[in-house]
Order: structure tokens, then C-alpha cells, then sequence
């Protein structure tokens, strides 16, 4: 078997992300080569990245495991007599070599003094080279030795370590590689004699105005918080929510002195390796490596994904995901996935991702498809892996029987034959010689097409400019298509097709108008029970087609609409204008569909309203240009929900590139909170 | 044209904005049937089948058919790579070039070049105690931390003996950092006029900064100059790293 490299962490190019090479010592082919994989995936995938932050950001990183096969096992080994000074290597003689033909040279002492190891004669050009045949770039070098023993030896980029270490010990040295940030510990009984650090996390200032991380200390908290040697809170008792690494003051003790320097945290990961970054800490790394993992909160999704009844979010970002869980008020990360989820679906940045109750549990499954980043078109259905993540659970290929993906294929989720479990309608009207509608059930597992509709549909010439919407228009607990045509014909057409499970059938066509609505190829049409009678009905928008702008509510009759109200310019509380654009809620959780409006267009400033169903009538509402902290753009973005559980759809998560949040909006529109950049819930502070 | 309103009304009972005065009302009359490629087209109650011809979907295959494809079992196969566009021509490719430096006794001195296929983020925030800037006629071209050099570290010992707590630190005479050039600037021809510039961080961490400023004078009371190559030269490269060198930069 000969030298191999197996790239284990795939972000991303390597010039666009921090590329983290490991090679081993001493191991040769056969079972040695297995004790070297299992520990770098001990080490680096199940340990530094699989907790807390660098799991968060393994976006940003790339690993390239080298798998060099030494001709002796394991690695070489050197014994010093220290002459009782083991802090002085000065004076240490060696008792015994025992050198091994190995890949790199190492020698491992053992010898806290020496660095515990050493390189050998020829080292440093069989590293070098190893690395330029191996590894495209690197930026950090992890060099496993085969030895059983603790130790380690840092810097300059690379960490040699022999098998005895553990994760924590490397995310420690980790912090200093990436994040540039200093060991917060106390080994020095003595006192500090320099001046200001350049590291963000050491400190002599004791200045809460201008001290360096000010920004994460609460006023509450006295300052200096803790004095003395490697102090812990000495200004009298602390909070009983006091978290010790999480909280943030000035303790004296750092940098490796004990006395006449701060850091912020009792007890940070770059004291004692086990904890979590603290926050100063965590800060730092995020915003080293904000560039490198390249995230925006452009592509958010919600949905309920444990089935605690509070809708959480998804967020993609070209080959990842994340998983933050809502606990009403605020988000968290419980999962975080580059390059695939296991089972396998592996991301790209134009996956398209359809939130929906696949199997019934009550938790929402996620619909993955891709028609342009691969050699051919792949749907992915994932479901809860058991442990707050993903796993796929259905794949297809090309095609499932009967339906052939093509690149612009539409998806809808509905339960069309009302067994509890989110089907998938799909339609295509550009790749074909005529459009084609297919009707594919969910087993819970997977799809299956139960009908599928050539060129037209009952009662309906399908056309490329068809628009869709779900909706159960007769109450009958399956879920129907409602398909609109206004551009492809002399005159714009409606259709309602009444699902009974397995096909579809015309229940009602309007030709040109429906009841008091002239339609106009603008129409804009959102499909919601409005009076709660457990139809669903029809709100049609026009602010295009005529002089001023049109807002209706058509109520379902079970096989056709009747006009309930039709408001021509003003909805009572909102003023309608051409560029407003309509969400479906339930605001007030009555079963009656609502809606959330936006205009960032036609006026001086930006409008978000809420429109109010009592089952007859509208009654609106909006702030204007500000949710609380939230600065109303033209490149928002909304997702109605429920994050806090209440019931109904009476949230919004607002996003667009940099920011994201979550606004409420009983009793009125409110911001609940705000992220930049990351989503991260500070103690006390923020990271803008 | 009516002044557009500025703000919107408190008013429930506001009067409607007339966006397009040259657009009618809604009324209750039909709305009369525009042309299409001179023609009215109606859709038909109960459409036909479509004409033969074109790009077609295979038939839904019966129950039972043998042929059709059963969804895939794990363990799956990856999902198959777009092929590459053989057209592209191979110039318009993004690369860059890493170039490995060695620092020793304020000298600096160039150990290789390797070129590297795909973009380049060339800028890094300058965090820890050094950082490089390339620099091109004046204009820097790429910049970044030269993190935790100049030092080794022996890691903590879990169970220290007296003195022993905490890391080890042992200056080394030398260090080594990489620098990242854009392909745009990694011609053998363009390298001689390239300036390798490292500084000390006095102040630090100084924010990523992606302008063609040179950090010197964009950060000059954070930044102290502490070591300089002005021109790459292929020949003065270590005589075993010339040839790949040379290859990368062609």
C-alpha cells in the first residue's frame, strides 16, 4: 500500500479556506495505519470538530489526512537524565536513543523541557516534502507520532503530538493557531512585567471604559471581578447565575503569570482546554474566520424539526447546513453539516430545500433538490438523525419511476390524500415538448408517483406560465391544486382541482373573472383559510393591473369561490400600493388565515403590517421603517412561523445578508432578537 | 401623475392611492381578450391530446415493470460531478501561487513556489505577533498573520512537577510562513518586482483590509517592519525547489 492522502473535511477551494494538513510518524501499512486514522478522527472529526465552536465553523476549514507509511513502528525514541532540573534542558544528557526508519524522523523524549520531542537529521525536508507531494496548501500541520505517551510540541503552525493527547488539548492549541488567541492560564507564580498585550483575551487595562472587551461585561459586574493570584470572583460573592465561562469580568492571572494581567473569563478553554471558548475568545475566532466560511443568512428556512411545536430554522450556505433549535425567545446551534449529511446528500450552493412533515411525526423532514450542480438531477429526502441533525433517508437519481427531473421542475408540498403524511406535487413546463404534472405520494421514506398528467390536466391545457398554489378548497382533509394561467392565453385563467387521493379533477374553472375580480395576468394569489371553516380560501392581490391596488377575499364553497370582500386601494389600517407583497399567517391563532404585508418600495420609508381576518373582513396595522432594532431594507426577507410555540403562524423570521431576526407579532409587531453575522446567545452583549 | 404620498396614512378609512391614472378601474364588465401573435386564444373546456412530436417524458411505468428503477439503498454511491467545460480555455482557470518563506536572523529568503488551482481569499486579518504584505508597484496585492512563529511550545503537562506548569517555550533561530499570490501577479517576470514585507503587530489585532494600501501606511502606529525580499528570483531559490518553481509559474 502505498503513501495516500484522504481529504476528511471538504469546504471548500483550499485558497478560500484555512487548510489543516495531518501526517503521522511511525505507523506502518496494515493495523498501524488504522490507529492512526481512528485517532486523527478521535482527534480533529469527533473531537475539535465535533464540539461546541469548532463544530459551529467547520465550514471554514479543510483537512487533508496524509496516510505515510514508515518502514519501523513506532516512532523513535530518546531518554535524557535531567539531573533533577527538569525546567533547565541545558544541563540534560541522553541515556539512550533507539532511532527507527520512519516517514518523518521524529523522536519522541518524552521531555516536557525538550518539547517533549524532537526532530531528526532529515526531518524537515521529508516534512516538506511530504506535505508539497501531498497536500494542495496548508495553513496548519497536525503530525501524529505513534507513541502512547503524553505530549506535544507547538508552534509555527504545526502541533506534533503523540497519541496520548486529547481533543481539548488540541482545540486549546487550535485557539492559538486560528484565532490568535493567548493562554489564559497561570503556570507563573509571578507578576506581569510588560505592557498591553496584543492579544484580545489578555488585558492590564482596568478601565471598564476603555477596557478592551468592555462590550461583553455587564454593568452589574464589578470590575476588576477577581484580584489576587489566578483569581476566580473575589469582589464579593458572585451571581447565582454566574457561569464561569461564560460570564464575563477582569480576573488577574494570565498569560502565563498569575499576578498583574486580566483575562475575562474564570475559567476560558485557553486555561484549562475543557471548557468552551469564552466569549472574548469565541468573538475572535468567529470574526478570524467569518471570511472563511463565507455564510450569509440569505438562504433561511423554518420549520419544526423535533416537533416541539416551536419552529426552528435552517440555514444553507453552499456545501452546509446548520440547524439552529428555537426555545421561544432565542436560537441555537444543534446542528452543523459540511459537505454531507450521512447517508449520503452532499450540498451544493443550488439545492433547493422544501420544509414539510414527510412521515407524520410531527416533525418536519427536509426535501433537497438539485438540477444544476451535478451531472444529473438528485432528490434527497432528510429526516431527524435521533440526535438533533439529519440523516438522509431517500435518494433518487435522475428519476423515480415515472417522473423524470429535469432542471426546472417545480415542487409543492400538500398532502393530497390526507393520510397525515406531506406529498409532493411536481411540474414542469419549459423542458418538455408540453408540461408535465406529477403527483407523488409520500411513503414516509420515500416517493412514489401515484398519477401523472401529460399536457393537460382535467379540464386544463397545461401551459409553461402555469402558477400554483395547495390548498384543501372542500375541506375533505386532502390538500388541492389551484392553478392560475395570466400571461399564456387571451385572458387569464383559474383553476380548482379537487384532490381525491389519487388524481386530480376540475372542480370549478374561472375564464377571465371570478366572482366580482376581474382577473388580470398580475394576480397575485395566496391560498389560506381565512373565515376558519376548514376550507381553504382565496386571497388574489393585483397592484399592477389597474389604477389603484386590489386586495380580495374569495370565500371556498367546497367546489367554487364566492367574492366575501373585496377591497379596492385601502385595506382599514393600510393604504395598498403596487409593490406590496403578501405572507400567509395566523397572527391571532384563531384558524384564520392572515396575512403579514411589506412595501419597501413605494413609500418614503419601509412598511411591515399585519392584516387581520375575522372571517368576513380585514383590520391592518404596521410600523414603520424600524422593528425595534431591526432597520426595514429592501433586501429583507420573511419567513412567517411560530418560534415561540404559541400556536398559529404569528412570527416572522426576517433575514438578508448579514443579519437576522425574529420578530413577534402578538401583541404588536416586535423584535424579539437580532444576530449579526452568527448566531450566538451572549451572556451579556453582542458581536457587533 | 399624481406626487407620490410619503408617508402612509393612520387613517382607516384613507382614500385609495391612485398609482397609474392611465390604468382603469376594476369594473364588473369582462375583460376583453388580448391578442396573442394576432390571434385570440381561449382555452378549450376539455383539452385534446397534445400534437406527436418534441422531447417527451417515458411513460409511467406499469406496476410490477421490471425495468423501472428502484429507488436507491444506502450505502449510496457519491452524487456524480458536473463534467468539466472543455472550452475553458485553461488561462481563465483561477490559481494562485504559495510561496514559502523562511525567516532567519531578520533575513528572509524564498523556499518555494507551488501553484495552487481554485480562488484565493489573498487577504487575512493580521492577528498574534507578525504579519506579511506582497506588494506590487506600490499596491499591496496580498496580506496576513504569520500566527505563533519564532517559538516552540512544549504542550502542558496534565500532571506538572513543580516548575513544570504550563507551556515551555524555546525561541527557534528560524521560522517559516507562506505567502499567497493571485495568479495575476506569479509570472517569473512579475515575481522579480514582487516585495515581501514582514511586520511586528505592536498593537494588534489590525482588521482585514481588502484596498490596495500598503499596511505600512494604512496602519502605521500598529505596524513595525522587521524584515523585506524586494524581488523573487527564481535562481536564488534553493537549487532542488527551482524546477517545481518554474513550473508553477508557467
Amino acid at each position: 500500500m502505498p503513501d495516500s492522502m484522504t481529504q476528511i473535511l471538504a469546504s471548500g477551494p483550499p485558497g478560500t479556506k484555512l487548510n489543516i494538513a495531518v501526517l503521522g510518524d511511525g505507523f506502518a501499512a496494515g493495523a498501524d495505519q488504522t490507529i492512526y486514522n481512528d485517532k486523527v478522527q478521535q482527534l480533529l472529526l469527533d473531537g475539535v470538530f465535533g464540539h461546541d465552536y469548532f463544530y459551529e465553523d467547520a465550514q471554514a476549514f479543510n483537512i487533508y489526512r496524509v496516510n505515510l507509511l514508515s518502514n519501523q513502528s513506532p516512532v523513535s525514541t530518546r531518554e535524557y537524565d535531567e539531573h533533577g532540573t527538569p525546567t533547565d534542558p541545558s544541563d540534560d544528557t541522553i541515556v539512550s536513543t533507539e532511532l527507527r526508519d520512519t516517514a518523518l524522523g521524529y523522536i519522541f523524549s518524552g521531555s516536557w523541557a525538550h518539547c517533549w520531542l524532537e526532530a531528526g537529521a532529515n526531518t524537515g525536508t521529508l516534512v516538506s516534502n511530504a506535505l508539497n507531494t501531498w497536500v494542495p496548501d496548508y495553513d496548519l500541520v497536525l503530525i501524529i507520532l505513534n507513541d502512547p505517551r503524553y505530549g506535544g510540541c507547538g508552534g509555527g503552525g504545526f502541533q506534533i503530538v503523540p497519541l496520548g493527547v486529547d481533543w481539548t488539548v488540541m482545540a486549546h492549541e487550535f485557539g492559538h493557531g486560528t484565532g490568535g488567541v493567548a493562554d489564559e492560564y497561570c503556570a507563573n507564580p509571578g507578576s506581569y512585567p510588560g505592557g498591553e498585550p496584543g492579544s484580545v483575551n489578555l488585558t492590564v487595562n482596568t478601565n471598564r471604559a476603555t477596557l478592551k472587551w468592555g462590550n461583553f461585561v455587564a454593568p452589574t459586574t464589578p470590575l476588576p471581578t477577581g484580584t489576587g493570584a489566578c483569581a476566580g470572583y473575589t469582589a464579593g460573592p458572585s451571581p447565582a447565575t454566574w457561569d464561569d465561562d461564560q460570564d464575563v469580568g477582569l480576573f488577574e492571572g494570565g498569560g502565563t503569570w498569575s499576578l498583574g494581567i486580566y483575562r475575562p473569563v474564570i475559567n476560558c478553554r485557553m486555561r484549562s482546554n475543557a471548557p468552551p471558548y469564552c466569549p472574548v475568545c469565541y468573538t475572535q475566532m468567529k470574526r478570524r474566520m467569518d471570511q472563511y466560511t463565507q455564510r450569509t443568512f440569505l438562504k433561511s428556512y423554518v420549520g419544526d424539526f423535533n416537533g416541539d411545536g416551536r419552529d426552528d430554522l435552517l440555514v444553507h450556505n453552499d456545501n452546509s447546513i446548520i440547524l439552529y433549535r428555537s426555545d421561544g425567545a432565542s436560537l441555537d446551534l444543534v446542528f452543523s453539516a459540511v459537505e454531507r449529511v450521512p447517508g449520503s446528500w452532499q450540498f451544493k450552493p443550488d439545492d433547493q430545500f422544501y420544509i414539510a412533515d414527510v412521515n407524520g411525526d410531527g416533525k418536519d423532514e427536509v426535501v433537497v433538490y438539485n438540477s444544476t450542480n451535478w451531472a444529473f438531477e438528485y432528490l434527497g429526502l432528510l429526516a431527524d438523525d435521533g440526535a438533533g441533525g439529519l440523516r438522509l433517508i431517500a435518494r433518487y437519481d435522475d428519476a423515480l419511476p415515472g417522473w423524470q427531473f429535469q432542471r426546472d421542475d417545480r415542487f409543492y408540498v400538500a398532502d393530497f390524500n390526507g393520510d397525515g403524511r406531506k406529498d409532493l406535487i411536481v411540474f414542469n413546463g419549459d423542458n418538455w415538448a408540453f408540461p408535465y404534472l406529477g403527483m407523488l405520494r409520500s411513503s414516509g421514506t420515500g416517493f412514489s408517483i401515484v398519477r401523472r398528467y401529460d399536457a393537460n390536466l382535467p379540464g386544463w391545457q397545461m401551459r409553461p406560465g402555469d402558477e400554483h398554489a395547495i390548498g384543501d378548497f372542500n375541506g375533505n382533509g386532502r390538500d388541492d391544486l389551484w392553478v392560475f394561467n395570466g400571461n399564456d392565453w387571451s385572458i387569464p385563467y383559474l383553476g380548482m382541482l379537487r384532490s381525491n387521493g389519487t388524481a386530480l379533477h376540475m372542480a370549478h374553472r374561472y375564464d377571465g373573472a371570478m366572482p366580482d375580480w376581474q382577473m388580470r395576468p398580475n394576480d397575485r394569489h395566496y391560498v389560506g383559510d381565512f373565515d376558519g371553516d376548514g376550507k381553504a380560501d382565496l386571497y388574489v392581490f393585483n397592484g399592477d393591473d389597474w389604477s389603484i391596488a386590489y386586495l380580495g377575499m374569495l370565500s371556498a364553497q367546497g367546489n367554487h369561490l364566492t367574492m366575501t370582500k373585496r377591497y379596492d386601494g385601502t385595506v382599514p389600517g393600510w393604504q395598498m400600493r403596487r409593490h406590496d407583497h403578501h405572507y400567509l399567517a395566523d397572527i391571532d391563532n384563531n384558524g384564520k388565515a392572515d396575512l403579514f404585508v411589506y412595501n419597501s418600495a413605494d413609500w418614503y420609508s419601509e412598511y411591515l403590517g399585519t392584516m387581520i381576518s375575522n372571517g368576513t373582513a380585514l383590520t391592518a396595522s404596521w410600523v414603520v421603517d424600524w422593528v425595534g432594532e431591526w432597520n426595514l431594507g429592501p433586501v429583507d426577507r420573511f419567513e412567517p412561523c411560530d418560534f415561540e410555540g404559541a400556536g398559529g403562524r404569528r412570527d416572522l423570521i426576517v433575514h438578508n445578508q448579514d443579519w437576522l431576526g425574529m420578530i413577534k407579532a402578538t401583541p404588536g409587531l416586535s423584535l424579539q432578537r437580532l444576530y449579526y453575522r452568527w448566531i450566538h446567545n451572549y451572556h451579556y452583549g453582542r458581536n457587533w | 401623475m399624481k406626487t407620490p404620498q410619503q408617508h402612509m396614512s393612520s387613517d382607516p378609512d384613507a382614500p385609495a392611492i391612485v398609482e397609474d391614472d392611465g390604468q382603469p378601474m376594476m369594473s364588473d364588465q369582462p375583460v376583453p381578450p388580448r391578442r396573442i401573435s394576432g390571434k385570440v386564444l381561449r382555452m378549450p373546456e376539455e383539452p385534446g391530446a397534445p400534437k406527436s412530436g418534441g422531447k417527451r417524458m417515458d411513460p409511467v411505468p406499469k406496476r410490477g415493470d421490471s425495468k423501472s428503477p428502484a429507488r436507491r439503498r444506502s450505502p449510496l454511491p457519491d452524487q456524480e460531478p458536473a463534467a468539466q467545460s472543455r472550452r475553458r480555455d485553461q488561462a481563465e482557470a483561477p490559481g494562485y501561487v504559495r510561496v514559502r518563506v523562511r525567516a532567519h536572523g531578520g533575513e528572509l529568503s524564498v523556499q518555494d513556489i507551488r501553484h495552487v488551482d481554485g480562488p484565493l481569499l489573498a487577504h487575512d486579518e493580521l492577528h498574534g505577533d507578525l504579519a506579511y504584505e506582497a506588494a506590487l508597484g506600490g499596491k499591496r496585492v496580498s496580506s496576513g498573520a504569520i500566527p505563533d512563529a519564532g517559538t516552540r511550545r512544549s504542550f502542558p503537562s496534565p500532571d506538572p512537577a513543580p516548575g513544570q506548569e504550563g507551556h515551555h517555550f524555546t525561541p527557534t533561530p528560524s521560522y517559516e510562513f507562506v505567502v499567497r499570490l493571485p495568479k495575476e501577479v506569479a509570472s517569473e517576470q512579475t515575481l522579480r518586482r514582487v516585495n515581501i514585507a514582514v511586520y511586528r503587530i505592536k498593537e494588534g489585532p489590525v482588521p482585514r483590509t481588502e484596498g490596495p494600501e500598503l499596511l505600512a501606511e494604512r496602519f502605521p502606529a500598529q505596524l513595525r517592519e522587521v524584515g523585506r525580499i524586494d524581488g523573487i528570483r527564481i535562481d536564488d531559490l534553493p537549487k532542488s525547489a527551482q524546477a517545481a518553481a518554474r513550473r508553477a509559474l508557467r
